[in-house]
């Protein structure tokens, strides 16, 4: 049994992985919390599922779901964050968490109006759910397919960042803003960018949430976004590599403790790893330097 | 100012006639539908309201009251304690309203109930949590109590379904579930039926595979759930993606009779039997009627927490006919104690208080080609 909760625990962490992956992203570059990031990660979900439900097929569903919630997470920037960008930083940084629940809630409201606040499910045989032996272990196509989308998008993300001149200037602005600035960078465009890729990747993340657990409902990004916190602190605020193997240690730690321990204590566990690993390593498992808040200076 | 003696007369008897007819008038008699229509228990507060409206209505157009309307407001508890509290405070204010139908759960409801105490006001909650009675006299559950339907769906475990290990897989942040999950293995385990796994999930949680890894591998010969319809559903399916072999029987309780237990669980919840206030369609001449003519108005099938709304609409409307004709809060409490024999379209068809706990029988229900039909009994 071990080795098939590793298993499962792996695949949890992966989705967790790519909704961390997202949030941090965000913060790497804004030093914001956007509490909005799980109703993006909902949004992909219903747009993956509607766009299924149109008859097309899966492959073309997921692009469409990034793109989708990658707009929606443009239109969070643009009426939570953007407007508070004049204030001081640490009023920007409280504002900004309000503003993002705020903003949060209009995505969450429209997604139970759509709903009905009804659980809706990907049709049946959307993908096989049918499971395989693989060295003794039952494996799923939907597992397989969850991991696959997982490292892709953590492979293309990593080649944006640090393969395109694109990703160059983000990591410029998240380096030193005004020295980003001065050489011609343009911060609206890097906002725009970013906030559009972590709500692609929140959107993937949706599609194979709804897909591998068959449930889409409006709150299923609520306990997501309280598990990519711990993953991300996990990782180190802000880190790229952080939050994916923070998200990895926290599907696998999941997985084990609510394999082998009463149901209820899965979350004591879960926050007692984190408060011992912040006791060791308070910046979290991969130090990330700080670089000066852009919410200061426009 | 003098007016002539004969006009004073004139005016006196107006006024009289005047008078009389407005004793006589029909009167409303207001009632808060106080349900979960957003939040995390909207899928039982939704229909749940639906129903009683629908009730209402029928009641009005049939002059239940002898001429007088049942009047109804709805309000949101959002599925949260603070907002359900607020609103019984609120209302509770209102000297017009005479009592309330809610909250929905018993997360929102035990509080509520400390609050309705306080003011004085009749609360008939959805729930069956018992502990809600212990707030005071002004407090009522609706739905039977775990006391009297775990020992049944117990007793058709081993009698019935003749497993002898079984595993059970609960909510761990709803009351009502933990107390029968309990109150299940409490019953079972003095027959010596053998519990080989507990665990729990949360209502928003959809990934169980490390729950369902777990359960396959305790061996049971029974797994089952207390959850609603959309949690067991998918509970069932990743239990099966997870290798529980198809002679396992899966049993659940009334939460899981919802539309949603087949619309999510396809093919995976065939066989799958729960007890169930609300048969689908109906099997009283009175819950057929119901049935169609919920369809026909509202375009859907009623499902179980409808047809608890309707029927807890139902009661109430008796309670206040009986404490007609100058119903108060406090008479209205007195003839809801009394509650004797209501017809109503759960259960058995007739619903009684007994030291205010309800009481309307219960039937088995299983998943057969993806519709609800009365399981072998």
């Amino acid at each position: 049994m071990i080795a098939q909760q590793l298993l499962n625990g792996l695949v949890l962490g992966g989705v967790y992985a790519l909704f961390a992956l997202g949030f941090t992203l965000i913060f790497g570059i804004h030093r914001i919390m956007n509490m909005a990031h799980g109703a993006v990660f909902m949004s992909g979900a219903f747009i993956g599922l509607f766009t299924v439900q149109a008859g097309l097929p899966l492959w073309l569903a997921l692009p469409v779901a990034m793109v989708g919630a990658g707009l929606i997470s443009i239109f969070v920037e643009v009426i939570a964050f953007k407007p508070l960008r004049k204030l001081a930083l640490a009023d920007a940084e409280l504002a900004s968490i309000i503003s993002s629940i705020g903003a949060g809630l209009i995505v969450l409201s429209i997604g139970q109006y759509v709903s009905k606040t009804q659980t809706l499910r990907f049709p049946f045989g959307t993908v096989p759910i049918e499971a395989i032996q693989v060295l003794g272990l039952r494996v799923t196509m939907l597992q397989l397919l969850m991991l696959g989308v997982a490292i892709l998008m953590v492979l293309l993300l990593a080649f944006y960042l640090y393969r395109t001149p694109q990703g160059r200037q983000i990591r410029a602005v998240a380096g030193n803003y005004r020295a980003a600035q001065l050489l011609g960078v343009n911060p609206n465009a890097i906002f725009y960018q970013t906030f559009f890729l972590s709500g692609a990747l929140a959107g993937a993340a949706g599609v194979l949430v709804g897909l591998a657990f068959n449930s889409v409902q409006f709150l299923m990004g609520e306990p997501f976004l309280l598990k990519a916190f711990v993953a991300i602190i996990l990782g180190g605020l802000g880190s790229v590599p952080g939050a994916l193997v923070g998200g990895l240690v926290l599907g696998l730690l999941q997985s084990m403790s609510a394999a082998y321990l009463p149901a209820l204590m899965v979350d004591a566990v879960i926050f007692i790893f984190l408060f011992l690993i912040l006791m060791v390593r308070p910046d979290g498992l991969f130090v990330q330097s700080m670089p000066e808040s852009p919410t200061k200076r426009v | 100012m003098n007016f002539p003696r004969k006009t004073l007369k004139y005016l006196a008897v107006m006024a009289g006639i005047a008078l009389v007819a407005h004793g006589a008038q029909a009167a409303d008699r207001k009632i808060v539908i106080l349900q979960a229509l957003t939040g995390g228990a909207a899928f039982v507060g939704v229909p749940a309201s639906e129903g009683m409206k629908f009730a209402a209505d029928e009641l009005n157009a049939k002059n239940f009251l002898g001429g007088d309307k049942i009047v109804y407001e709805v309000s949101d508890s959002a599925s949260a304690r603070a907002q359900a509290m607020a609103a019984v405070t609120r209302y509770a204010a209102d000297p017009n309203v005479l009592m309330i139908l809610g909250p929905t759960t018993a997360v929102e409801a035990i509080p509520s109930a400390g609050v309705a105490n306080d003011a004085k006001i009749p609360m008939k909650a959805m729930t069956n949590a018992i502990a809600l009675l212990n707030a005071g006299p002004w407090g009522f559950i609706s739905a039977q109590t775990p006391s009297i339907t775990m020992p049944q769906l117990g007793d058709y475990a081993i009698d019935v379904a003749k497993v002898k290990a079984c595993a059970t897989i609960r909510f761990t942040d709803n009351e009502a579930y933990v107390d029968l999950e309990r109150l299940f293995v409490e019953h079972t385990e003095k027959r010596g039926m053998k519990i080989v796994d507990r665990t729990g999930i949360k209502q928003v949680d959809s990934d169980f595979s490390t729950i369902a890894t777990r359960i396959v591998a305790s061996k049971p010969d029974c797994v089952v759930l207390f959850t609603l319809g959309p949690s067991a559903a998918n509970l069932t399916i990743q239990l099966k993606q997870a290798g529980l072999p198809a002679s396992v029987r899966i049993l659940g309780q009334t939460g899981l009779s919802s539309p949603q237990l087949v619309s999510i669980g396809g093919a995976a919840v065939e066989g799958l039997v729960f007890n169930s206030d609300w048969t689908p369609g109906g099997n009283t001449p009175v819950g057929k009627a119901f049935a169609e003519a919920y369809k026909a108005k509202t375009g859907k099938d009623a499902d179980n927490w409808a047809a608890l709304g309707y029927s807890y609409m139902n009661v109430v409307a008796h309670a206040i006919k009986a404490a007609s004709p100058n119903p108060t809060r406090e008479k209205i409490r007195d003839a809801l104690t009394k509650t004797k024999d209501v017809p109503v379209v759960v259960g058995t068809g007739k619903y009684s208080y007994i030291d205010r706990i309800p009481n309307y029988g219960s039937i088995f229900l299983m998943v057969k080609d993806g519709k609800f039909v009365v399981a072998p009994q």
